[in-house]
C-alpha cells in the first residue's frame, strides 16, 4: 500500500507534462486528445456492456469526446478523461459509513460487490469488505424510486444481492441472470434492469435543444422525421428501434447521443485558437478542415466563420500513413492548385485543411483520408524527433559489404549467369544474369541478389496501417505463410504483430504498374472486383475500368528459365486473342487456353501452364523442412515416380523421404498429406 | 411598430429592418436596404434609407450662404449637379434648390485636386479628371450608370479615347483596388473585372447576385483568392450589417455567417445555400430576406387577414399561393378565421400578392355593405335611388332586359328590380363588395358604378378579357406609377382556384410577360392573362371563361340556348343559323337541346354584347382635345328589327344582336363590330 501511494503521489506530480504518467494500471505515457473517438474506454469498459450495447453495431463502443490515449505503436488504447484521471477517494451512497479509496489491482482481479463484474481498477473500503468498480463508482443510482412513479405504481427499491432464478425484464423483455443492477418490487414480482430504466424515461432535456423535452419513442418514428441522428448519423433502426424526438422542432436524436450527450462546446486549441460551439441542424456545409461536405450538426466558431465536422477536431499534426515513406503533417490551407489526394486519388481542394509532406511538394492526402484506420499508424508523432533510416547493410570496400541478415561479408558480381537451380536467399527466386552478392567464404552458399539486399529495415505497405520489419528468418528451412498472396514461402519476410508478408508483395506499392493492364492499379478494400485472371479477390483495382488483379497473379515473375523444356528463358504471355491453332503444355501435355497467362518462349514456340512452371512451392528453398520430409529440386534426367499417384513428377521441385535406404517422392502438396494422413492414422 | 411623421414624405413613414432591394424615395439610389422607412399607406411605395429619412429639416450651406435651406419636395434642379430634384433642400426667398446627398458635399476649395489616373483597373487608358456640365456627347457612369454631360455637374473621369466616364465618388465607391470588408476582415479582396475564377462560385457570397448572366457578359466582382471568397461590387460598397437586432423576428442579435451553406430558414420554411442569419445561442437561422416579415397583412388571394406564426404545427397543409407543401415546423402565415389557410412566408410577402402594408396595430376594419336593406324584400343599393324589390326568378322577364351591373340576361336567376323605372340587378351582382382583392394586382380594387346621369352609359376595356363593356367596374389606380386597372363584374368574379365545367382540374392565374407566347386552348389568341391548370397544359382566357352558359335569343329559337363545350363522335354536320356555315363540332357552341339549332360563339357574343343598349360615352385623356360632340354621338342598339340593317363598312346585314349606331348628316350608320367602326381619326377613343 505505501508503494502504491508513493507511485500516485509520483504521478500527480507530472501531471502538468505533456505526456502525463497518471496512473500505473497503463504501462505506457498517456497523452490528451480532444477527438471524439468511436471506441471503447479501457478504464471503464467491462463485459456487461455486452448485454446491453447488441442495439449497437459495435458491441461495447461509444463515442469519447476526448479524453486521453496511448502514443505506443500497436497499442491503441483510449480513455476517459475522468477514467484517466480517477478521485483517489470518494464517498458512495452504496456504502455510506466508510469513504471508498483507490485501489489498483496489479496481479489478481476481484470483483464488483454492486454488479459482480470483475475489475482490475477500482475503489474499496478499508474497514469492510466492499469495493465498486469504475462504472458503479461513478454512478449513484437512486436506492429506492417513489410510490407511482411512470415505471410502476409501488416503490422500486434497488438491489444488489445475487438472485439464482432468472428474471424478465420489463423494460427489454430480455433474460437477466445474477449480479446486476436492477430495481425490485418487493410487493410483486416487478423487476427492471437498472439500464432500462434510462432508456425508458417519457421525457427529457438534453443539451443540445435546451429549448423543449425530448420524447422516447420507440417503434414510433414519425413518418416526417428524419431517419438518422441529428448529432452522430446513426440510423434508427435494429432490434430496439428508439430514438429521442422533439414534435415542435423535428430534431431527433438516438439513444447513445441522448445517454452521452456531445459537449456543446469544445475548447480544442490545435483545431482552432477559439471554443467551437455545436450547431446541432441540417446544414450541408464544407469543412474547413478536411474540405468535404457534411450535413449536419458541424461545429463553429462565429467570430472567425470557422465550421468543421465533429471528426474532424482535434486532427494530428504529423502523422505517418502506409502510404508514403515520409512523414505527412496537417495543413490548414494548402493553397489554391490542382491536387490530387495520394489515398483516394480524388480532388483535394486546397482552399481547406489537409495532410502534405514536406519533401515531396505534390504529396497531399485528405484530412480524412489520412486519418483512416486501415491508413494510419494511429501515433501522433508532434514533437518526435524523425528516426534516420537504417540501411541494411554497410559498405566495406567497393565490392564488400556487410548485409544485416548474414553474419559473413558479401561481395557483388556482376556479368555472371548462374544456373537455374541458384535462387536469391531473400526473395527464392532465380538469379540467372542479375547482379548479385554472395558469400566471401566459400564453403557459405548465401547468395542474394543485389536489388533484395537493397530492401529497406522498415517498410509501410498499403494493407497494413502498422511499419512493416524486415525479418532474414534466420533458418532458411522454415515455411511461412505470406498474409497477402496466402502463399508459401521461405526467404526474408516483412513482418508485425499480426501479419507477415513477403518480399515480392512488400515491393507492391501504389500505384501498380501492370504490364497486363495499361492503367495503374490501386488498393482497394472493397470486394467488387474479381482478378481478371484467377477470378480471386482483387485487391488491385483500376478506377478507370473494371478490371482488377490479385497478389499472386500480380507478382508472377516475369522470366522464368526451365532447361528441362527449353533451352531460351520462358515468358509470361497475358493472353492472345485471336488464335487460330491449338497450345500444348509442355509439362502436362494438355491445353492451353490462350486467352489466359501462360509461359512461352518466343523462339521456341512452346508454351506451359502458369500452375506447371509456378507451383505451390516455387518460393521455397530447396531443402526446407514440409510436413514429413524434405524438398528437393527435380533435376534429374530421369524422373523420380510418385509413391502416391504412381505417375513421374513433373514440377521443378518435389518432396523426399528417407525411407529405410529407399528415398521416397511425393510430386505436390496433395500426394504429400494423403501419405501424411495413412502414417497418421496407422 | 410607431409612425413617424417626417417631413421628407407627406405619409407617416414606418421604421423596417428588412433587407428591401429599391431605390430611394429621398436619395434616388438604387440598391439594398438594409432597413430604413417606409410608407405603409396603400399603393404608396415609398421607401427612403434611415439617412435621408432623417434628414434635418433646416441646414445652412456654403453653396447658399445667405438663406438657410429647408427640406421639401419640389420640381427643379439642383445648382450643384443640375439634375432634377424631387425631395431636397429649397430656399423660399430666391429660387436655390439641392439634393439631399449634395447637400452632403464638401466645399469646392476643400475637395482635392484631381489629377489624371494611370494603371487604373478599371480601365486600361489613362483617366482624365472634368468637371464640365455639358457634353457634347453624353455618356452613362460606369459606376452608378447615372448620365453624365446632361447638366450633371459632378467631378468625373473620362477616357476621351473609350468614352468611358465614372464620376469621382463612384470611382472610390465602387472600383477600389483591394479593399477591405467588414464580413472578410483576414484578408483584402482584389477587384477582378471579367468575372470570377475558374475555381470559384458563380454568385455573390452575399446576395446571390450572379457574376454572369446568360449572354455571357461579365461583370466586376471583389475576391479573395486564399479563401475563395467572393462578392459584388454592391455589396463591396454597401455592405450588409454583421449584426442584426429586430426583436420582430428573434430576441437575440442574429449574426452573419458569411458562407455557401444548405440550410433551412427557420422563418418561411425553405432551402437557403448561402451566408444566413444566425442566433447560436437559440439554434435560429434565417434567410437575410426574411429579417423583419411583417406581422399582419392582407393579399389578394384571401380574404380575410393572415398573421405570420412561428410554428404552424404538423399538418398536410398546402400553400394559398403557390399550393405547395407548407412545412409545419417553420414560420409561415395563417389565417385565423380559416383553419386551414396558410401561405408560405415567401410567398405571402411577394410583391404580387401582398399589398406592401403592415397592419399591425391597425383595428380591422369592417366591410361596407353595398345595400341597405329596408325589409325583407326590398334593399337600397349603392347604385340607385330607389328601392330595389326582390323576385324570385326572371322566367318572365323580356331578353332585352339586361342586369345594370354585369350587362347579362336575368334568365331564371334571383334578382332585384326597381318598380318605378327599369333599374333591375341580379341578386349575385347586387352583393359585390366595395372592395375586391384580385390576382391582377396586390392592391384592392373599388366597386364602381355606371353613373348615368346624362342618360350615357361610360364605356370602359377590361384589363383581363380585353373586351369593353358597360355597367359595373372594379378600378385600380396606383399613382406611385401610374397604373390604371379595370376589370369588369364577370371577371372580377373569378377567384383561385377556379372551377369551369369544361376542366376537371381547378385552373390558377397566371401572367405571361411579351416574350413568352401562350395561347387559349378554346379560342387560339394570344393572351398575357389566362387560367391555367397545373396538371397538365390546359389554358382558358378570361373571355372564354366568362361566357354566358345559357342565353335567349328568340329570332333563332324560342328555347333558350345552353353553351356547349365541344362533342365527339358526331354523325352529321352543324350549321350555324346566324351566318349559315358550318359549325366545328369539336369547338364551342350555343345549342338549343330540344331544337338541335347550333349557332356559333362568335354569332352568339358579339363587340357590343356586354353594352347596355343606349348612348356611350368614353374616357377621354385630358390631353386629347377632341370636341365633346363627338363622343357622344354613338349609341348601342339591340338588333331585334325584322329588316337587319346594313353595316356601313363591311356592307353586309348585321348579325350580332347588339350593333353600334350613329348619325351621319341625319342618316342612321350602323356598325357590326369594333373593327368595323375603327376609322383612321377615331381609333385613338376605343
Amino acid at each position: 500500500m505505501e508503494n502504491f501511494l508513493a507511485l500516485f503521489n509520483e504521478g500527480m506530480d507530472e501531471e502538468a507534462s505533456r505526456l502525463e504518467k497518471l496512473l500505473p494500471f497503463h504501462e505506457h505515457p498517456l497523452i490528451p486528445f480532444t477527438r471524439f473517438e468511436f471506441t471503447k474506454c479501457k478504464g471503464c469498459y467491462s463485459t456487461d456492456e455486452d448485454n446491453t450495447s447488441f442495439i449497437s453495431k459495435h458491441p461495447g463502443c461509444s463515442y469519447i469526446y476526448g479524453g486521453h490515449r496511448c502514443n505506443e505503436p500497436g497499442c491503441d488504447v483510449v480513455f476517459h478523461e475522468e477514467c484517466a484521471k480517477p478521485l483517489p477517494e470518494i464517498d458512495h451512497p452504496y456504502h455510506p459509513v466508510h469513504p471508498l479509496k483507490l485501489i489498483l489491482l496489479h496481479t489478481r482481479v476481484s470483483n464488483c460487490s454492486f454488479c459482480g463484474e470483475f475489475f482490475s481498477v477500482g475503489y474499496r473500503c478499508n474497514k469492510c469488505d466492499f469495493q465498486l468498480d469504475l462504472i458503479c463508482a461513478r454512478r449513484p443510482a437512486l436506492l429506492v424510486l417513489a410510490e407511482n412513479s411512470y415505471l410502476h405504481e409501488h416503490p422500486l427499491q434497488l438491489s444488489h444481492e445475487a438472485h439464482e432464478t432468472l428474471r424478465d425484464c420489463k423494460g427489454c423483455g430480455h433474460q437477466h441472470n445474477s449480479w446486476k443492477h436492477f430495481y425490485t418490487c418487493h410487493q410483486c414480482e416487478f423487476f427492471i434492469s437498472l439500464d432500462c430504466i434510462d432508456h425508458n424515461s417519457p421525457e427529457a432535456y438534453h443539451t443540445s435543444h435546451p429549448q423543449h423535452p425530448l420524447k422516447s419513442l420507440r417503434y414510433e418514428v414519425p413518418g416526417y422525421a428524419d431517419k438518422k441522428c441529428l448529432l452522430c448519423r446513426e440510423e434508427f433502426d435494429g432490434i430496439h428501434r428508439q430514438l429521442h424526438h422533439c414534435g415542435v422542432c423535428n430534431f431527433s436524436i438516438c439513444r447513445s447521443c441522448m445517454k452521452n450527450p456531445p459537449p456543446v462546446l469544445v475548447k480544442s486549441p490545435r483545431t482552432h485558437e477559439h471554443q467551437l460551439h455545436l450547431v446541432p441542424r441540417r446544414i450541408d456545409f464544407t469543412c474547413n478542415a478536411c474540405g468535404t461536405l457534411g450535413d449536419r450538426s458541424p461545429y463553429f466558431c462565429l467570430q472567425c466563420n470557422f465550421m468543421i465536422h465533429r471528426e474532424c477536431i482535434d486532427l494530428p499534426r504529423v502523422i505517418n500513413i502506409n502510404r508514403h515513406d515520409h512523414r505527412i503533417s496537417y495543413t490548414p490551407r494548402l493553397g489554391h492548385g490542382d491536387g490530387k489526394c495520394r489515398v483516394c486519388r480524388k480532388n483535394v481542394d486546397g482552399f481547406y485543411g489537409a495532410y502534405s509532406c514536406s519533401k515531396c511538394f505534390d504529396y497531399f492526402v485528405h484530412s480524412r483520408c489520412a486519418t483512416r484506420r486501415d491508413v494510419w499508424d494511429m501515433i501522433e508523432l508532434e514533437g518526435t524527433p524523425e528516426e534516420e533510416e537504417t540501411a541494411p547493410f554497410k559498405v566495406i570496400d567497393d565490392n564488400t559489404i556487410d548485409h544485416y541478415g548474414h553474419k559473413h561479408n558479401l561481395r557483388i558480381y556482376r556479368g555472371w549467369n548462374l544456373p537455374e537451380s541458384v535462387v536469391c536467399t531473400a526473395c527464392v527466386f532465380q538469379i540467372c544474369s542479375e547482379p548479385f552478392y554472395a558469400c566471401a567464404r566459400k564453403r557459405c552458399d548465401f547468395i542474394i541478389h543485389e536489388k533484395c539486399a537493397k530492401l529497406p529495415l522498415k517498410k509501410r505497405h498499403v494493407c497494413h496501417n502498422q511499419p512493416l520489419e524486415l525479418s532474414p528468418n534466420y533458418g532458411t528451412y522454415l515455411l511461412h505463410r505470406c498474409s497477402i498472396c496466402r502463399q508459401l514461402f521461405t526467404g526474408f519476410s516483412y513482418e508485425s504483430k499480426e501479419l507477415r508478408i513477403d518480399v515480392r508483395c512488400a515491393t507492391v506499392t501504389e500505384p501498380f504498374e501492370h504490364k497486363s493492364h495499361q492503367h495503374p492499379l490501386h488498393y482497394s478494400t472493397d470486394h467488387s472486383k474479381r482478378c481478371s485472371e484467377c477470378d480471386g479477390d482483387g485487391k488491385l483495382s483500376c478506377d478507370d475500368c473494371e478490371f482488377g488483379l490479385c497478389f499472386k497473379c500480380a507478382i508472377l515473375p516475369q522470366k522464368v528459365m526451365r532447361h528441362r523444356y527449353d533451352d531460351h528463358p520462358l515468358f509470361l504471355s497475358y493472353g492472345e486473342m485471336g488464335v487460330a491453332g491449338k497450345y500444348w503444355c509442355e509439362a502436362c501435355e494438355t491445353t492451353v487456353n490462350p486467352e489466359k497467362w501462360f509461359y512461352t518462349c518466343n523462339e521456341c514456340g512452346i508454351t506451359l501452364h502458369i500452375s506447371c512452371v509456378i507451383d505451390t512451392y516455387a518460393y521455397s528453398m530447396p531443402g526446407a523442412l514440409t510436413w514429413i520430409g524434405t524438398f528437393v529440386s527435380n533435376h534429374s534426367i530421369c524422373r523420380p515416380l510418385c509413391c502416391v499417384c504412381n505417375s513421374r513428377c513433373k514440377l521443378p521441385f518435389v518432396r523426399t523421404l528417407p525411407e529405410d535406404g529407399a528415398d521416397l517422392y511425393f510430386c505436390s502438396l496433395e500426394c504429400e498429406k494423403k501419405i501424411y494422413q495413412e502414417r497418421f492414422e496407422f | 411598430m410607431e409612425k413617424v411623421v417626417l417631413r421628407v414624405h407627406d405619409h407617416p413613414l414606418l421604421p423596417f429592418e428588412r433587407f428591401y432591394f429599391g431605390r430611394c424615395s429621398g436619395c434616388s439610389r438604387e440598391g439594398y436596404f438594409y432597413g430604413g422607412y417606409r410608407c405603409n399607406e396603400l399603393a404608396c411605395f415609398a421607401v427612403f434609407h434611415k439617412e435621408c429619412a432623417e434628414s434635418k429639416p433646416e441646414i445652412s450651406h456654403h453653396a447658399h450662404p445667405k438663406h438657410l435651406l429647408k427640406l421639401g419636395n419640389r420640381r427643379q434642379r439642383c445648382h450643384l449637379c443640375e439634375r432634377p430634384v424631387g425631395i431636397g433642400y429649397f430656399c423660399s426667398i430666391c429660387d436655390f434648390g439641392m439634393h439631399l446627398v449634395c447637400a452632403k458635399s464638401p466645399p469646392l476649395s476643400l475637395q482635392p485636386q484631381l489629377s489624371s489616373i494611370e494603371n487604373y483597373k478599371v480601365h486600361e487608358h489613362p483617366l482624365k479628371p472634368f468637371k464640365t456640365a455639358w457634353l457634347a456627347e453624353t455618356g452613362n457612369c460606369k459606376g452608378c450608370n447615372y448620365i453624365i454631360g446632361n447638366g450633371d455637374s459632378a467631378p468625373f473621369y473620362e477616357c476621351r479615347r473609350c468614352k468611358l466616364y465614372i464620376h469621382v465618388t463612384c470611382l472610390e465607391l465602387f472600383f477600389t483596388t483591394d479593399a477591405r470588408h467588414n464580413s472578410h476582415l483576414k484578408h483584402p479582396l482584389k477587384y477582378l473585372k471579367n468575372g470570377p475564377p475558374s475555381y470559384a462560385d458563380h454568385k455573390c457570397l452575399l446576395c446571390g447576385r450572379e457574376f454572369e448572366d446568360q449572354q455571357g457578359q461579365k461583370y466586376e466582382l471583389y475576391h479573395c483568392d486564399v479563401c475563395n471568397f467572393s462578392i459584388c461590387i454592391s455589396c463591396q460598397g454597401n455592405p450588409p450589417p454583421l449584426v442584426v437586432v429586430t426583436p420582430k423576428t428573434h430576441e437575440h442579435q442574429l449574426h452573419l455567417i458569411p458562407r455557401l451553406l444548405d440550410f433551412t430558414c427557420n422563418a418561411c420554411g425553405t432551402q437557403g445555400d448561402r451566408s444566413p442569419y444566425f442566433c447560436l445561442q437559440c439554434n435560429f437561422m434565417i434567410h437575410r430576406g426574411c429579417i423583419d416579415l411583417p406581422r399582419i397583412i392582407n393579399i389578394n388571394r384571401h380574404d380575410h387577414r393572415i398573421s405570420y406564426i412561428c410554428h404552424l404545427g404538423q399538418g398536410n397543409l398546402k400553400c394559398g399561393v403557390c399550393r405547395k407543401t407548407v412545412d409545419g415546423f417553420y414560420g409561415a402565415y395563417s389565417c385565423s378565421k380559416c383553419s386551414s389557410y396558410v401561405v408560405h412566408s415567401l410567398c405571402a410577402t411577394r410583391k404580387d400578392v401582398w399589398d406592401m402594408v403592415e397592419l399591425e396595430g391597425t383595428p380591422e376594419e369592417e366591410e361596407i355593405a353595398p345595400f341597405e336593406v329596408v325589409d325583407e324584400n326590398t334593399i337600397k343599393h349603392m347604385s340607385h335611388d330607389h328601392d330595389l324589390i326582390f323576385n324570385n326568378d326572371g322566367i318572365n322577364l323580356h331578353e332585352s332586359k339586361l342586369c345594370e351591373a354585369c350587362v347579362s340576361q336575368i334568365n331564371t336567376d334571383p334578382f332585384y328590380s326597381c318598380e318605378l323605372c327599369g333599374f333591375i340587378l341580379h341578386q349575385t351582382c347586387a352583393n359585390m363588395p366595395r372592395k375586391k382583392r384580385h390576382v391582377l394586382c396586390n392592391i384592392p380594387f373599388s366597386l364602381q358604378t355606371d353613373d348615368s346621369k346624362d342618360s350615357s352609359r361610360l364605356r370602359r376595356k377590361c384589363s383581363l378579357c380585353l373586351q369593353h363593356f358597360t355597367g359595373f367596374a372594379y378600378n385600380l389606380h396606383i399613382a406611385y406609377n401610374s397604373r390604371t386597372e379595370v376589370m369588369d363584374i364577370r371577371c372580377g368574379s373569378i377567384f383561385e382556384p377556379f372551377v369551369h365545367e369544361r376542366h376537371p382540374h381547378p385552373l390558377y392565374y397566371k401572367f405571361f410577360t411579351f416574350s413568352a407566347v401562350a395561347k387559349c386552348d378554346i379560342c387560339h389568341i394570344t393572351r398575357r392573362h389566362l387560367l391555367c391548370c397545373e396538371e397538365c397544359d390546359f389554358r382558358l382566357d378570361f373571355r372564354c371563361a366568362t361566357l354566358p352558359k345559357k342565353v335567349m335569343k328568340q329570332r333563332y329559337d324560342d328555347h333558350p340556348l345552353f353553351l356547349s363545350y365541344g362533342e365527339n363522335n358526331v354523325d352529321g354536320e352543324y350549321w350555324c343559323d346566324v351566318c349559315e356555315k358550318r359549325v366545328d363540332a369539336k369547338t364551342w357552341f350555343y345549342t338549343c337541346d330540344a331544337c338541335g339549332v347550333t349557332l356559333h360563339v362568335s354569332c352568339v357574343v358579339g363587340d357590343f354584347s356586354y353594352h347596355m343598349p343606349g348612348p356611350l360615352s368614353t374616357v377621354v385623356s385630358e390631353y386629347k382635345m377632341v370636341p365633346p360632340a363627338v363622343v357622344s354621338l354613338y349609341k348601342v342598339v339591340p338588333n331585334t328589327s325584322i329588316c337587319r340593317p346594313l353595316c356601313s363598312r363591311c356592307h353586309t346585314r348585321c348579325k350580332l344582336p347588339c350593333i353600334l349606331e350613329t348619325s351621319e348628316d341625319g342618316v342612321n350608320v350602323y356598325f357590326c363590330s369594333n373593327d368595323c367602326h375603327k376609322n383612321p381619326w377615331e381609333s385613338s377613343y376605343y
